[in-house]
């Protein structure tokens, strides 16, 4: 069951993994666009390419080392975990030269970041290069309109599977199917879509690409692969913001719907997956699946009483008199018993025969 | 309306068809289903045939094969309503659902719907608090086994069992406290509260994937919000249910009492408590609170789910013991210097072999390790991190943050202790790992009783025969023993004074042997409370294994940890499951037993005479085909044998009517000395009479039926043995057949069956019941007790105790098993002698007469062609009345009565069996239309699909047909063939059992057939039933084939030509009917 990963430090394996394309690649924007100029398309489906953040020679650069900054903790040949991180990588592979980027990955790597901050609708990095001075890095990304947001929570509120996900969290991988109709784009596809900013020599408006803007783009792709709710921050909608305005779209667009709970909860492997639709599911239309066979569900007292009340710890109202604690671990006995008892009655048409 | 499909049958214009009355006896041709919608379980019926609502007003169509289900128990309090649904459609229509198709014998093949349209269904709604009961009512009235219902319905739709499956998994999470408060919010951003199923830790999560996962598409058809997703349609069901009966729980105690006083204003977890407690689920607040509630409530329930810093490396803790050196070896209370240490550690989530430990952490130099191939980022960074998240769960640890580069905290024995008990199951659940010493929570680490039995010696009650020494007192379950009871921890047993010294202790852990064992203060108490008031003494030995193998620590106050037994008590429990590793003395074949026994059937009969030794009641319940039947009579003979000349009581055996013959024959082949007498038709003696009968007879032959109707006359005998055959007729154990046999009185009982009865527990129950009265107590007891928590909750340790309480009296080898497999031949022959029902053999003898009658009168090619044309019509009766009638036109959906023919009832029972057991079979028979019959029946008597290949089957469809059987998936065990489609070159060895339903009488040609599976790839022993009727042309020309006559040998292989060439004379003897082999009653 072990899935040892085990990190290559050779250059060998490369070879078995196709390059990235780099001929037709845009290299140089020119100028960054303004919102207004930007004409979004949808995002092209490109299949990951992995060649280039595999990559892993010995390190060239040497800057300044940095004690306790922040490190991009993706290995060398590893596969990013979150489609996201994997999409900001290409797009800075994309936009940088190949040396630059190999640079910034590996500035990223060593931890060359001082500080890390995403606030409001901006990323910012402090990063030592090889002067003596750090570098004050900056990204940003295209900002959603008062209007475009509406949009955007209109067409996901209709969308039960992405609002239960986003509602718990999380982001559903193909969510940039609402956004494409719309015309907008939610994840950067490609360089001009995220417009970096640094202080070093390097950077300019023609190639805003440096190898700061690499390793900072790097690092927000990690955190974001964690939290890719942080997009919408950036794109100037706070998570919070579009939560409500979720929630709220959804208790009034849809019938019946009722109160959302505070905390959806996660199953992996069961929430995140989305059920086949059903107009492919009339083979076995009519039939459980075997796996229910194998569903045991013993009625039994738990083997510590209150086991989730005591992993919960005090109340979550430190402030309140009422002894909170103590009254539910009282509940949590009467309905576990309760539970018990009822399971032995039978249902009350079927009396005993022999007694 | 628009009303899309209208069934062409059907009079045009709505209005004028009148609602037609769904009394309950329609029942049985209903499919219900259950859909979950609108915070409501939906309950709607699927009819064979169009029918017409009223009340219902839609966009939609209707589905016009739907009614509300009527006559539910008054306490599931349903309301009318209706659903939309999208539903599998054909040509505009809905298709009737797999277990429509199967109840009224349809192929549904014919139904290859593509396509799904919505369609409005009537239905009756169920509120949360009653799904669960009404469900399990649903399950239990269809179960034959629990329910004499006239009015079940025809099947349960696959949304019952989903369902259902889900309710019980809302027990389970109750039970366990497996429940959340919840605050809810809606848009307005009003607040409201609730008991949700918490449902992603570890085993729960398994559980609730198991159940996602097999969400069949009807219950996930309803077009609403949830959009047919599994996990949104679960989980609503789940929270709805668990807060609906969490909620009862709370307005039953009255808890809202404990707030009513209380300030809402003030105290935001009041306003909580009274969303939770009582009817209303409204969270109190205003405006300004709202939000610090939501995110105060939020953050405290994520705690749940917060499962560290990283994904890779978790932190765990390893509880050790005291090093030994200077402490006592023996009972000792380990004084307070004495610590336990509490050390850290990091492992790898993937591989819990991985493991870096604290003291190894802090001699790292880097910030970066690689372990195993594994990279670990600054190791010291996450052990503080996680060291820190851990002591929010357990304050002890934070003695050692105060250290700088701690590595564990010392405790004492009782800190140790709670740390065990209560800590270790917190942080497990929270994502931690513990280490634990292996002697915690291993059965030999704790405190319990054991009970030990004294018998005597089981060698020196038998003389050389292996047969008890005459004098031998009769024994069984109601045998006094001597007993007494053992505290024990483990393998040591403790003195009295060594078990008070423990008790003056008051150490939870302590020392013994110089093991650590866990001494719960609770079980000590009980432990003196229990020895002193059970000191040991005798009780029946029923009761002793009642109490050492199914008791719980609720009726003894402390575990039963197990049973110690000496001499024939011993040997009673000594053997394993299939009974090879009993001591009990070997017998061998019987000398005027016609026939050898093979080694386990040797052994087989040992095992009964040994039982009945004792007397037990013993189950033999071997795998069909292993001999079941000549085991018996082998001890039949055996006991005449042991007799000696002096008179043995007559044994009654119980059968059902279609197997009738097949004893007679095999008792007259393998022990012709036996005096048998068959208890039934018309004609059968009563009274006097037969107790006359009986005592010139050593075996009685009758039918369940009969044991019931005739039972005063049976009671007259003094029965030295009764055995039921297919005891599995009396599974239902308040039917009256089964308390009829039941109340029977023999000092030796026997049941012989093939099915699998331990994972049928009521027919468990019911025979345990025949053999040992009261041995399982009550049957409602034993229900509670065994078969709700394990039919419906699947519940493995009940399981597991309740096999322990039976397996020393059922004996089942199956076909499989190293000792047996070996005994087997590669392929059995058995002719199944059926009877006739009496409306086969009216037909039967009009036939025989008119043809006689015709034939005298015509001859040449015009006789022969009445004589052919009978003998078709006579094989036909002899298969089914119904195929000579051609009351049908079978292709299209009918079912048809088994009951009528004493073939098919013979096959049902042969084909279910055979399906328990795992099995595949092949059936085979030389017209087409039969096969139609057998298919339609088949697949509505056993549920099951059932493939039919015929001539008229296309090559693409015949393939099918095949790989579908080969890959023996369970869903299509039976497979039909007609003789001629079949013949050849089919290879079918997924089949070990094949069925001649009617002969061809051409030894080659059915051996051909046979091939089909018996051949080249096939590695397990092959089966084949050839079906006979008895008393008629089947059995006049089954025994000239077996005697080989010249006639035979001559003409045989010519078909039945050679008939046609008899004398009239000659086909009267050979067609006419013998009066004794018509059964009264199937």
């Amino acid at each position: 069951m072990a899935k040892k990963k085990t990190s290559s430090s050779s250059d060998k394996d490369k070879g078995t993994k196709p390059e990235a394309p780099r001929e037709d690649r845009v290299v140089n924007v020119v100028a960054k666009p303004t919102l207004s100029a930007h004409v979004p398309t949808a995002p092209k489906k490109v299949k990951p390419q992995y060649a280039s953040f595999r990559s892993s020679r010995k390190s060239l650069v040497n800057p300044r080392r940095v004690r306790g900054g922040v490190k991009f903790k993706l290995k060398a040949g590893e596969t990013p975990r979150s489609w996201v991180t994997q999409r900001l990588l290409r797009v800075a592979e994309q936009g940088a030269e190949s040396e630059v980027y190999k640079d910034g990955l590996e500035y990223a790597r060593l931890g060359q970041t001082k500080r890390l901050t995403i606030e409001d609708t901006l990323c910012e990095g402090v990063i030592q290069g090889r002067s003596d001075k750090p570098y004050t890095t900056l990204l940003a990304l295209n900002q959603f309109d008062a209007e475009s947001q509406e949009r955007v929570i209109a067409a996901m509120a209709d969308q039960v599977r992405y609002a239960a996900k986003l509602l718990s969290g999380e982001l559903p991988s193909n969510i940039e199917d609402v956004f494409a109709p719309l015309g907008l784009k939610l994840f950067p596809a490609e360089p001009s879509d995220i417009h970096p900013k640094c202080t070093c020599p390097d950077w300019s408006e023609e190639q805003p690409w440096c190898k700061h803007a690499v390793c900072l783009t790097a690092l927000l792709s990690e955190r974001m692969g964690d939290d890719p709710m942080l997009i919408f921050g950036l794109h100037g909608m706070p998570s919070q913001e579009l939560i409500d305005g979720l929630r709220q779209k959804r208790a009034v667009g849809v019938q019946g719907s009722g109160p959302a709970p505070v905390l959806l909860q996660h199953v992996p492997g069961v929430s995140d997956v989305p059920s086949a639709p059903l107009d492919d599911s009339i083979d076995s239309f009519w039939e459980v699946g075997d796996e229910l066979q194998q569903l045991d569900t013993p009625i039994e007292p738990p083997a510590l009483n209150c086991v989730l009340l005591r992993r919960l710890g005090a109340s979550p109202f430190p402030e309140g008199k009422f002894p909170l604690i103590g009254l539910m671990a009282t509940c949590y006995q009467l309905i576990g018993d309760d539970a018990i008892n009822e399971d032995d009655a039978d249902p009350q048409s079927a009396p005993d025969k022999d007694e | 309306m628009d009303r899309v499909g209208a069934h062409p049958d059907r009079p045009q214009g709505a209005s004028s068809v009148i609602e037609t009355p769904v009394s309950a006896s329609d029942r049985s041709n209903q499919v219900i289903h259950a859909n979950w919608s609108g915070g409501l379980l939906h309950l709607w019926c699927e009819t064979p045939s169009p029918t017409q609502v009223e009340g219902i007003s839609s966009e939609l169509p209707l589905h016009t094969c739907s009614v509300r289900p009527t006559d539910l128990p008054a306490w599931i309090h349903g309301e009318d309503s209706q659903i939309n649904l999208r539903l599998p459609v054909k040509d505009g229509s809905p298709v009737p659902s797999a277990p429509m198709s199967r109840l009224i014998g349809r192929d549904d093949d014919e139904d290859n719907a593509a396509l799904l349209a919505e369609f409005t269904v009537p239905t009756v709604a169920i509120r949360p608090i009653d799904a669960g009961r009404a469900l399990e009512w649903l399950i239990e009235h269809n179960d034959d086994s629990q329910s004499e219902s006239v009015d079940q319905f025809g099947e349960l739709g696959a949304g019952i069992q989903y369902f259902v499956a889900a309710s019980r998994l809302a027990s389970h999470l109750l039970a366990g406290h497996r429940v959340v408060p919840m605050i809810m919010q809606d848009a307005q951003g009003d607040l409201s509260a609730g008991w949700w199923p918490w449902l992603s830790d570890g085993m729960t999560a398994a559980r609730v994937q198991k159940l996602v996962s097999s969400m069949p598409g009807v219950a996930r058809a309803v077009t609403d919000e949830h959009a047919h997703d599994a996990w949104s349609l679960t989980t609503d069901f789940l929270a709805a249910v668990t807060d609906a009966r969490a909620r009862a729980t709370m307005i039953r105690e009255n808890m809202f009492d404990t707030v009513e006083d209380a300030d809402p204003d003030s105290d935001p977890q009041v306003a909580w408590l009274l969303g939770l407690l009582d009817q209303t689920e409204e969270v109190p607040s205003v405006q300004g609170q709202r939000a610090d509630i939501v995110r105060k409530v939020r953050r405290w329930i994520s705690e749940l789910e917060d499962r560290g810093e990283s994904s890779v490396w978790r932190f765990g803790l390893r509880i050790a013991e005291p090093i030994a050196d200077g402490l006592a070896a023996d009972i000792s209370k380990p004084d307070d210097t004495v610590k336990w240490s509490l050390s850290f550690f990091l492992q790898s989530v993937d591989d819990e072999e991985i493991v870096l430990r604290a003291s190894d952490i802090w001699l790292i130099q880097r910030e970066r390790v690689v372990i195993s191939g594994l990279t670990l980022e600054n190791p010291q960074e996450l052990l503080m991190a996680e060291l820190g998240r851990a002591s929010r769960h357990y304050k002890k640890l934070e003695d050692a943050l105060d250290s700088s580069e701690p590595i564990e905290v010392l405790v004492d024995s009782q800190e140790a202790y709670r740390f065990l008990r209560e800590i270790k199951p917190i942080l497990e659940e929270q994502g931690f790992a513990i280490q634990s010493p292996p002697w915690w929570e291993s059965p030999s680490g704790r405190l319990g009783a054991r009970l030990k039995i004294e018998s005597d010696p089981a060698e020196g009650m038998f003389d050389e025969n292996g047969d008890p020494d005459g004098a031998g007192a009769q024994l069984g379950l109601n045998t006094l023993v001597g007993y007494h009871w053992e505290i024990a921890i483990g393998d040591t047993t403790l003195t009295l004074h060594e078990f008070e010294q423990l008790a003056q202790q008051n150490a939870p852990l302590v020392r013994i042997g110089g093991k650590w064992v866990e001494i719960r203060p609770e079980d000590v108490q009980n432990a003196i409370k229990f020895i002193s008031e059970n000191p040991g003494g005798e009780m029946e030995l029923g009761e002793a294994m009642q109490l050492a193998l199914a008791s719980d620590s609720a009726q003894t106050g402390l575990p039963v940890t197990g049973l110690e037994a000496t001499g024939w008590v011993a040997s009673l429990l000594g053997g394993d499951e299939n009974g090879a590793s009993l001591k009990l003395p070997e017998l061998d074949t019987p000398e005027n037993f016609n026939g050898t026994l093979r080694p386990y059937q040797a052994r087989g009969m040992s095992w009964m005479a040994f039982m009945e030794r004792f007397g037990f009641g013993a189950c033999l319940a071997d795998d069909m085909g292993l001999g079941k039947t000549i085991q018996l009579l082998a001890l039949l003979t055996h006991e005449r044998k042991v007799a000696n000349g002096e008179r043995v009581d007559p044994t009654l055996l119980i059968v059902p009517m279609s197997v009738i013959g097949n004893w007679m024959k095999e008792a007259k082949k393998f022990s012709p000395d036996l005096r048998v007498m068959v208890h039934h038709g018309v004609e059968r003696k009563l009274e006097d009479a037969f107790v006359d009968e009986v005592n010139r007879s050593d075996l009685i032959l009758t039918t369940y039926a009969l044991a019931h109707r005739d039972r005063e006359t049976i009671e007259k005998v003094k029965w030295g043995r009764i055995v039921l055959d297919e005891a599995q007729y009396i599974k239902n154990p308040a039917a009256k057949q089964s308390q009829a046999v039941r109340s029977i009185v023999a000092p030796k009982r026997v049941a012989l069956t093939g099915t699998p009865v331990e994972n049928r527990l009521s027919e468990l129950w019911s025979i345990m019941d025949f053999l040992n009265p009261g041995y399982l107590g009550q049957s409602g007891t034993f229900r509670k007790k065994f078969s709700l928590p394990i039919e419906r909750h699947r519940d493995q340790n009940k399981m597991a105790r309740l096999r322990s309480m039976v397996s020393p009296f059922i004996l089942r080898r199956v076909k499989t098993d190293p000792t047996v497999v070996s005994d087997l031949p590669s392929k059995i022959e058995s002719k199944e002698w059926c009877p006739l029902t009496p409306e086969q053999a009216k037909l039967y003898e009009s036939c025989v007469q008119r043809m006689l009658t015709d034939v005298d009168q015509s001859e040449g090619i015009h006789r022969r062609g009445l004589v052919l044309a009978a003998l078709i019509k006579l094989k036909q009766i002899c298969n089914h009345p119904a195929q000579m009638l051609k009351e049908t036109d079978p292709q299209f959906g009918k079912v048809i009565d088994p009951m009528r023919s004493g073939k098919c009832v013979r096959l049902l029972e042969q084909t279910s069996e055979l399906i328990a057991e795992g099995d595949q079979a092949l059936i085979f028979t030389q017209f087409r239309q039969m096969g139609h019959i057998l298919s339609n029946m088949l697949r509505h008597e056993l549920g099951k699909d059932v493939l039919f290949l015929h001539g008229g089957t296309s090559q693409g469809k015949r393939q099918k047909m095949i790989d579908e059987f080969q890959e023996a998936t369970g869903k299509t065990p039976i497979l039909i063939l007609s003789l001629k489609a079949g013949g050849v070159g089919l290879n079918l060895t997924a089949a070990t059992h094949v069925f001649h339903f009617d002969r061809w009488w051409n030894p080659a040609v059915e051996n051909q057939a046979t091939d089909r599976a018996y051949r080249i790839g096939q590695t397990r022993t092959v089966q084949v039933h050839k079906y006979i009727v008895r008393g008629t042309l089947e059995e006049r020309i089954d025994e000239m084939i077996e005697s080989k006559m010249e006639l035979a040998e001559n003409i045989i292989g010519h078909g039945e030509r050679w008939l046609t060439e008899l004398g009239t004379d000659k086909l009267r003897e050979l067609l006419t009917l013998r009066a004794d082999t018509i059964a009264d009653d199937m």
